[in-house]
């Protein structure tokens, strides 16, 4: 817009806190997480704190008994949770698209697990499947599909699986209207022409729309693995990542370290190993999807 | 539009959505005026034989709840000032000036986004701990700033490239300096969807629990903490949880309701293109 030759310096000035500020607390700490993660550096023995080189990303790799569960648990969570959210998402925008009496109200009420706190999410749901007292036991004797109830969050084959539920059901409105925005993006005139040569809705929905929010696809996908492989809250207010390992992630189990045993340089080790690891996964899929044109591939 | 609605692709998935986002919190309501009693019972009714307030008022009366919810205010709100102006500033020079970074700022801004809060969390508590802030609402801020910043430089750069440039080229015709025409002309016009945007990063600060969790302790202690401490590992008291957990979220939803359609704009408006 300006395009005045010589060296302007007040968009430097403008941007000057907010660099300052992200490098202060975002870069530093990013840092010093990586500096941490070479010692041996345990909060409740601050005399016993020295140098180990890789030692703490060796005993992680190759004899630590949580690490490998939490790293299986991690692939399930983030990868059924968004898979299941894309899903359903794409089946609520394409309700929601349409019009009908009440679509507002309809339409703020289906976004509302979107600002309700993950504790809140955590505790509801654990309330719900509560073993004793859970109404979802109740509501399965009612219809015969089971005789005893169900301890499902203490028991390590469904735990992991009631907290992917509620992280679904937490994110299905961010992707729902990311994907609704695009959907109402789509030229109309597509669909009109489309429908003058008689092609079904079923055939207009995967020629016309579908490639037509492919890109808003992409990058939705991309932030909720983000968010999801980042999540903590849920599964910590349930479970704490029990029983056993069963529902521990890596996010979980560097919370673990730091907030419990307070073990900082292993906990950095295994924060920097999922981050490693997260990276690579987007930057696979940002290659894979590069056609789509996703907002960083842009 | 007008098109045929069928009841096994339409109404059937509409009322199961609805049924699902609605129930847990129907439930959780229900729970909190159920008597202690009543919650425990083998006996079971949905609906409360005889409904009761005790919960809240044992919440409000007996437990440091509407300190806790002061904490969360004060913290949420001084972390949206911070974001408000530094982003508005950053947004700012992103959208109306053209120079050699950038484009590689934009990145930047994004990627700081989706630093994992784990990675974090560690660093952050050793430094709090070093320059003694550790425990004070302060320590809290600076950690909520590190994702409410770079959200809202990324949304605020979006809103802004909306706003016509020529209306400013127009006030600087006039004489307006830069400073005039941020605060008479941008900020203005810009006031809906920031509203909206920083409504959103209050409601994240407000439901916040990892850095929380970690950095508080029972003087500083917020709302989602508090909440989940009534989950002792040996009493997990379901009355506190479920009459705290309805107090918690009603402000956050009445605040989105109102700002939302403006919010949804800003998102969906992609402020990384361009």
């Amino acid at each position: 817009m300006k395009s005045k030759k010589k060296f302007e310096y007040q968009p430097y000035l403008l941007l000057a806190p907010a660099i300052l500020i992200v490098v202060l607390i975002i870069g530093y700490p990013v840092v010093r997480a990586v500096v941490l993660s070479l010692y041996k550096y345990n909060l409740t023995d601050l005399q016993g704190v020295e140098f180990v080189g890789l030692q703490n990303y060796i005993d992680i790799l190759t004899n630590d008994p949580a690490f490998w569960p939490a790293f299986k648990n991690t692939v399930i969570w983030v990868g059924v949770t968004v898979a299941a959210q894309l899903l359903l998402s794409l089946l609520l925008a394409n309700i929601l698209n349409k019009a009908f009496f009440g679509r507002g109200l309809v339409r703020s009420i289906v976004l509302i697990p979107w600002v309700t706190p993950c504790v809140l999410i955590s505790l509801m749901w654990a309330w719900i499947f509560n073993g004793n007292y859970g109404v979802m036991n109740e509501i399965l004797k009612r219809l015969h599909i089971i005789s005893e109830n169900i301890a499902w969050i203490a028991q390590p084959d469904t735990a992991l699986w009631i907290q992917i539920l509620a992280m679904i059901w937490q994110g299905i409105p961010f992707f729902t209207i990311m994907i609704l925005a695009a959907m109402q993006s789509v030229p109309r005139e597509l669909y009109e022409s489309a429908s003058v040569d008689g092609a079904s809705r079923i055939k207009q929905y995967f020629h016309i729309t579908l490639p037509g929010i492919a890109s808003t696809i992409v990058s939705t996908v991309m932030i909720r693995l983000i968010w999801v492989f980042n999540n903590v809250d849920i599964i910590y207010t349930m479970t704490g990542g029990g029983p056993g390992y069963s529902s521990l992630t890596l996010s979980v189990y560097t919370y673990q370290q730091a907030q419990k045993s307070m073990k900082f340089g292993y906990g950095s080790a295994v924060a920097i190993i999922g981050a490693v690891f997260m990276s690579a996964v987007i930057f696979i899929y940002l290659r894979l999807t590069r056609e789509q044109g996703g907002m960083i591939s842009k | 539009m007008k098109e045929r609605k069928s009841i096994w692709t339409f109404y059937i998935p509409l009322v199961f959505f609805l049924v699902v986002v609605l129930f847990p919190f129907a439930w959780i309501f229900l729970t909190s005026l159920k008597e202690e009693k009543e919650m425990f019972s083998a006996d079971f009714h949905f609906l409360p034989l005889s409904p009761t307030l005790n919960s809240y008022r044992e919440l409000f009366e007996k437990t440091d709840f509407l300190h806790n919810m002061w904490n969360s205010l004060v913290v949420s709100f001084a972390t949206v000032l911070i974001a408000g102006v530094v982003s508005f500033l950053a947004g700012y020079a992103l959208s109306r000036y053209r120079f050699k970074m950038r484009n590689g700022l934009m990145y930047f801004f994004l990627l700081l986004y989706l630093v994992p809060s784990t990675l974090l969390l560690i660093p952050l508590y050793t430094i709090f701990n070093t320059i003694g802030i550790l425990h004070t609402q302060l320590c809290l801020i600076i950690a909520y700033s590190t994702y409410s910043i770079p959200y809202a430089v990324w949304l605020t750069t979006g809103f802004i490239n909306q706003v016509p440039f020529e209306l400013e080229e127009a006030a600087a015709l006039d004489g307006c300096n830069l400073f005039q025409r941020m605060t008479k002309i941008v900020l203005p016009l810009l006031r809906p969807a920031m509203v909206a945007s920083l409504s959103f990063i209050f409601i994240t600060s407000w439901n916040e629990y990892t850095y929380a969790n970690m950095f508080t302790n029972k003087e500083s202690r917020t709302v989602t903490v508090a909440l989940s401490n009534f989950m002792s590992q040996y009493n997990i008291r379901w009355d506190l949880i479920t009459a705290g957990g309805i107090i918690v979220v009603i402000p956050v939803v009445i605040m989105f309701v109102i700002v939302q359609k403006d919010l949804i704009a800003g998102l969906t408006a992609g402020g990384v293109k361009g």
